[in-house]
């Protein structure tokens, strides 16, 4: 009852001032005709407050999203499962979900009349243009009478996430640079069964083929262990995505940094497909979360999205190379950079000796503030022996890969060649 | 059409509830004239015509303006019509609309409510504010959607009646008009919300709803329970509004409000006035008089079931107390009168807004807004801030000369005085009738019965002012009648007592309210105090107009005027039913042209302070029933509780019953225990079962009562079983509720006797809402399988 008084709407509290002074003047003008309507005003709120105070209802909801990962501009359905586990409301309870505004209007849903038991499973769409992680929920509750005379607020906690992961483009295959590259489909190879000493083993998941079990080593672990099927040393790939707000040029999803975001995924789904393990590096460093990990393609993508969905520009000057260890040598180092500064060369210098195959792409940042399309960074990178290709604000991912394999045909010294059909 | 829009049947509800309500809330105005029809089934019609389009054009998406336009113009037409016979305001339409609203206004200026058929009709009038009020009702409830704004339209409609026509507005009236108000208010309300969420529907991919559907007859119940307590709350409640005890009756200044006249009803002052002990001088005169007496305040001449009131005044602006005044009414020309002059001194703390006359008077010169009523020949203040505060003023009373012969020979009154004079309630009680007719037994004329009557007064009631205050039927029986308490009172209840009876008798009469003797404060002036408030009858007889009577008695130091002393020689002539001399009365039709004056105080008969015992007496009863009923109804509740949980059977509701019962004998339960751990704080207050032997601090413990341990400790097993194990196993419910009413029997009998009492009287488990029982809810599948549910209460 107290909750319910202080929850009075504004229509409310004037229903109780209006009655109270009409009340007041019944009195002292010896009206009772006034006093009628001052009783019947005064009462309408408090015997409402009282009735909704009295709810007793009790709301269950289980809140699902699927999928939890969705890429950018493709909808996910959230369902909400709401049961009354009290007893009837004798109000009007209206639901808002709290769904973050880039992802679509508040889905809202009156509730009233349920009963004890009800159950009912409701669905909606959510869609964003934006990658990001995005929390759904909570659910508010307002408690509302049928005079709009009380309103009560109350929320449900929990929250279900929501991951939009930067929009991704098949790319070709090109050749790509490197110590494992031999043919022109660099797919990992399978390793000859026999030689004890490579055999890495993982934990035995079901399905996994009985004969694959190294006893050895699960008599040592005390759990079924079998051998990996996977070469031990399996290709491995460095996306690098500098994403240094001095890099970058534009503001959200308009800027230079989310084409290069939207590149840098393309390319973490791409090598994930074709057999590498991905870590993903930023200008911060290392990503634990996508670190190298041994998983199959589908699983290891996700991890990637996940960390490409909330890469933000960050303000720092330099390029962090804590990353840059002893044991990280070789492999392929993809790198997609925004403008290149003169602090940043050694560095790049660095990241191209440590890879067996140093690609770039250059984001042409300026292009985005509006400047006419240039070269980018290609130059400075192809002096540091980078094979690197530009992209422009209205290239398209794909053919922009596809000419980054062409430019990997010539040396790895090679220089960008103007590319064509680009409008000037 | 778009979904949004709604079907025509929704959007046609809120406008025709907000007409239907509008036109029921103009019964109110039945009382202006006296064929209500003339304007209420017109406005029927308009009300049909602005709903009407107003459903369209908003139907439409008409913008706002042009809705409202589009709804002037057509009901403007229609009105038009109805009232003129021409659709359009122009030539002749126009004179004649002119013609007809000038008629009502005059009418309504000169006519008091009820305006007769034979004056020009009220109508055209009333039709037109009814038309207002239908538009701004329409306007803010339908079009702006601000329904709880169009309240105030309709809180006009109903208050004009209030202040215009004396008596009160019908409860139905109210009800009706609140329960449509309430109705727009919950068709508002719910739009809104309809509005506020998704639309009803199905998701393409799933086939799950994407709306939460639900009945809404719980909402539409809910507001029915609430509006319809409301509703009665304030029909009932206002007769027990305390109203009295602020405002001063007559000794106040100004207590009225807005243009109306408050006619205020001195008679409560006179008790109190009498009853206090410093007497307070209020009126000096100077006068040739040698012993001036009975001046007259002002008359009551409206009996209503309850008491007398001053009812109507009719003060045209020509009636001033500024020179001569009509000679008084129904007196023969063949009396002879003698003329007195006044000085009149009113001392200020004498603040009253009738001015203190003789009665009757031929001429009067005061200053300010003072106009008489020529039926009642009383001063009223026109002004509200005017009163006789410090007013000096002269007036020159007549002295008649009256006889009991001419008085015994007077002819009938039928048709000579105003109907308002001879008007009493059907209901009187008829023990009245019959003590008036058994009094007056054997007179043969009215006089004498008159005569009879004051004279049966005197000699058989006794004056006191120790009396109970009363009003109403009960009041007037009990004074009446010859029982212990009765026949017991003081001047007003003798006056309005005899003028009652009078009425029944068929001699029209009227309480006077005045004062009675002076105080000699010098040559040839005389001071009226607050001690000498008196109340008396004035009866009318054709041929002497009105004359006093006296029926209080001795006891106030109160004589018979002299022509009531009928000496019982049969000299006179008693049948001669023609009255002497042309009878010089002004009659009037009770319909003649005034101003309207509407008495207020006749409003609120019931809830005057100092009239009504049986009221406070009703409202003391009416407490004491609530407050025994507030006091029973926890102990019932809790009982009714005990009921439905050992009903059901369930350990768990044994359970909850016990701690209940623990928690009402004040013994300790711990929170958040086991079963198992409580069983072992509670095996030490446990008794042997109550029983009439038990002491008042009767012995406790595990090894009092082991019986009951058992019981108890069945009860955590059953309990625990239920909790802990794997579902299926079901406890025998006569077993569990025999068990636990074998505890909650053993902890009464092991607590205190004042904690026994309390826990049946107030028991704690009831008055304490924190510990209401939070039922066991199943736990739903989602949770079952590990999902994460979110709970909101």
């Amino acid at each position: 009852m107290k909750e319910a008084l202080s929850g009075l709407t504004v229509r409310g509290r004037a229903f109780l001032a209006a009655g109270v002074t009409a009340l007041v003047c019944a009195i002292v003008l010896d009206q009772p005709a006034l006093g009628r309507v001052g009783i019947l005003v005064v009462a309408l709120p408090l015997i409402t407050a009282w009735v909704v105070g009295r709810n007793r209802y009790r709301l269950a909801l289980v809140r699902t999203v699927t999928p939890q990962l969705v890429a950018a501009g493709q909808p996910a359905r959230v369902t909400l499962s709401l049961t009354n586990e009290g007893r009837t409301p004798n109000g009007v309870l209206l639901l808002e979900d709290q769904v973050p505004y880039v992802l679509g209007t508040r889905p809202r849903f009156v509730v009233e009349g349920i009963g004890t038991g009800w159950k009912q499973t409701v669905t909606y769409q959510v869609r964003s243009d934006v990658r990001g992680h995005f929390e759904i929920g909570p659910m508010t509750v307002r408690v509302t009478d049928p005079f709009g005379l009380v309103e009560l607020g109350r929320a449900f906690r929990t929250t279900v996430p929501l991951t939009v992961t930067p929009r991704t483009v098949v790319l070709p295959q090109i050749p790509l640079g490197g110590a494992w590259t031999g043919s022109g489909d660099n797919r990992p190879r399978a390793f000859a069964s026999g030689s004890a000493e490579d055999v890495t083993v993982r934990e035995y998941r079901r399905g996994d083929d009985l004969r694959r079990v190294h006893w050895r080593s699960s008599a040592k672990v005390g759990e079924l262990m079998v051998r990996r099927e996977e070469q031990p040393w399996q290709s491995r790939a460095t996306l690098f995505l500098d994403n240094r707000s001095s890099a970058h040029r534009g503001h959200g999803i308009a800027s230079s940094l989310e084409a290069a975001v939207s590149a840098a995924a393309s390319i973490a789904v791409h090598l994930t497909h074709r057999g590498f393990a991905v870590r993903l590096v930023t200008a911060t460093g290392e990503d634990p979360s996508s670190a190298w990990h041994v998983r199959n393609a589908n699983l290891n993508t996700g991890p990637l999205l996940e960390a490409l969905a909330v890469v933000q520009a960050v303000p720092q000057q330099r390029l962090d190379t804590a990353w840059l260890t002893e044991s990280s040598h070789g492999g392929l180092t993809v790198a997609v950079f925004g403008r290149v500064d003169a602090p940043d060369l050694p560095v790049l210098r660095r990241m191209q000796h440590q890879a067996g195959s140093a690609m770039a792409i250059a984001v042409d940042a300026d292009a985005w503030a509006g400047d006419p399309p240039g070269p980018g960074a290609t130059k400075a990178l192809a002096q540091h022996g980078w094979r690197s290709v530009v992209l422009g604000p209205r290239d398209r991912m794909d053919s922009v890969w596809q000419e980054l394999g062409r430019t990997s045909a010539q040396s790895s010294r090679g220089v960008a060649r103007p590319r064509e059909g680009v409008p000037g | 059409m778009s979904r949004n829009r709604g079907s025509v049947a929704a959007s046609l509800a809120l406008p025709a509830v907000a007409a239907g309500t509008t036109w029921i809330a103009m019964y109110a105005w039945r009382g202006f004239t006296e064929t209500p029809g003339g304007f209420l089934n017109p406005l029927f019609l308009l009300a049909i015509v602005v709903a009407g389009t107003g459903t369209a054009l908003r139907w439409w998406r008409t913008p706002t303006s042009l809705v409202l336009g589009a709804q002037v113009i057509a009901s403007g037409v229609v009105a038009m019509l109805l009232i003129t016979g021409s659709p359009l305001p122009v030539g002749d339409g126009w004179t004649e609309l002119h013609q007809a609203l000038t008629g009502a206004l005059d009418s309504s200026r000169q006519y008091a409510a009820p305006v007769p058929d034979s004056a020009a009709p009220l109508d055209p009038l009333l039709i037109l504010c009814g038309l207002v009020c239908l538009l701004l009702v329409d306007l803010l409830a339908c079009t702006l959607r601000r329904v709880p704004l169009a309240g105030l339209p309709l809180l006009t409609i109903y208050s004009i009646p209030v202040s215009m026509v004396g008596d009160g507005i019908t409860w139905w009236v109210f009800a009706a008009t609140a329960g449509g108000f309430l109705v727009m208010l919950f068709l508002q309300e719910s739009d809104h919300v309809t509005r506020w969420g998704r639309p009803i529907g199905v998701d393409r991919e799933t086939g799950d709803p994407i709306a939460f559907g639900a009945g809404a007859h719980v909402v539409r119940s809910t507001a029915g329970a609430i509006g319809g307590v409301a509703t009665a709350l304030a029909v009932f409640l206002p007769a027990l509004i305390p109203t009295a005890g602020i405002h001063l009756l007559d000794f106040g200044p100004g207590n009225g409000g807005g243009d109306e006249i408050r006619v205020d009803n001195p008679t409560a002052d006179l008790v109190r006035d009498l009853k206090r002990g410093d007497d307070t001088p209020l009126v000096q005169v100077t006068t040739t008089d040698p012993d001036p007496s009975y001046l007259r305040i002002l008359t009551l001449t409206r009996f209503s079931d309850v008491e007398w009131s001053p009812g109507n005044r009719d003060v045209p602006s020509d009636q001033r107390a500024d020179g001569l005044v009509p000679p008084p009414e129904g007196v023969g020309a063949s009396v002879g009168r003698k003329e007195i002059p006044y000085d009149v001194t009113v001392l200020p703390a004498f603040n009253s807004s009738w001015l203190p006359t003789e009665a009757p008077i031929s001429q009067i010169q005061a200053e300010g807004d003072w106009r008489y009523d020529t039926k009642t020949m009383d001063f009223l203040a026109v002004p509200d801030d005017l009163s006789t505060s410090g007013l000096s003023y002269t007036m020159t009373a007549l002295d008649l000369n009256l006889t009991s012969q001419r008085l015994e020979n007077a002819g009938t009154s039928v048709g000579k005085v105003s109907e308002a004079f001879t008007d009493y309630p059907a209901d009187i009680p008829p023990i009245v009738r019959e003590l008036a007719v058994e009094v007056t037994q054997g007179e043969t004329n009215r006089f004498e019965k008159a005569v009879a009557l004051q004279n049966w007064f005197r000699d058989q009631f006794t004056y006191s002012l120790h009396t109970a205050p009363g009003s109403g039927y009960d009041a007037l029986v009990s004074f009446l009648s010859d029982g212990p308490g009765g026949r017991v009172g003081y001047c007003e209840q003798f006056a309005s007592s005899m003028a009652v009876m009078a009425r029944l008798l068929g001699i029209p009469s009227r309480v006077a309210i005045g004062f009675l003797h002076p105080q000699p404060a010098g040559p040839d002036t005389w001071v009226y105090s607050s001690d000498d408030m008196h109340a008396w009858p004035e009866l009318y007889f054709d041929g002497a107009g009105w004359v006093r009577f006296e029926p209080t008695p001795a006891g106030r130091d109160t004589e018979v005027p002299s022509y009531t002393v009928i000496d019982n020689n049969p000299a006179v002539n008693p049948s001669n039913p023609s009255g002497p001399s042309g009878s010089a009365s002004q009659l009037l039709p009770s319909n003649r042209p005034t101003e309207e004056r509407p008495d207020s105080t006749g409003a609120a008969p019931n809830i005057d302070r100092g009239n009504g015992p049986w009221l406070p007496l009703g409202a003391t009863a009416a407490v004491v029933v609530v407050a025994g009923v507030l006091l029973l109804l926890p102990g019932l509740v809790r009982r009714r509780r005990r009921d439905r949980r050992l009903a059901t059977g369930g350990p768990e509701q044994a359970w909850a019953e016990i701690r209940d019962t623990a928690v009402d004998l004040g013994v300790p339960w711990p929170a958040g225990r086991s079963p198992r751990a409580t069983r072992n704080r509670l095996v030490d207050h446990l008794g042997a079962p109550l029983g009439p032997q038990t002491a008042d601090r009767p012995a406790h413990g595990p090894m009092v009562a082991p019986a009951a341990v058992e019981a108890l400790d069945r009860l955590v097993r059953a309990l625990e079983l239920l909790r802990y194990a794997r579902p299926g196993a079901v406890a025998d419910p006569v077993r569990v509720r025999a068990d636990a009413e074998m505890v909650v029997d053993s902890l009464a009998g092991g607590a205190l006797r004042s904690a026994r009492r309390r826990a049946t009287w107030l028991p704690r488990s009831v008055l304490v809402f924190t510990l209401r029982t939070s039922r066991a809810v199943p736990p739903t599948v989602e949770a079952r399988y590990g999902g994460v549910v979110d709970h909101v209460n």
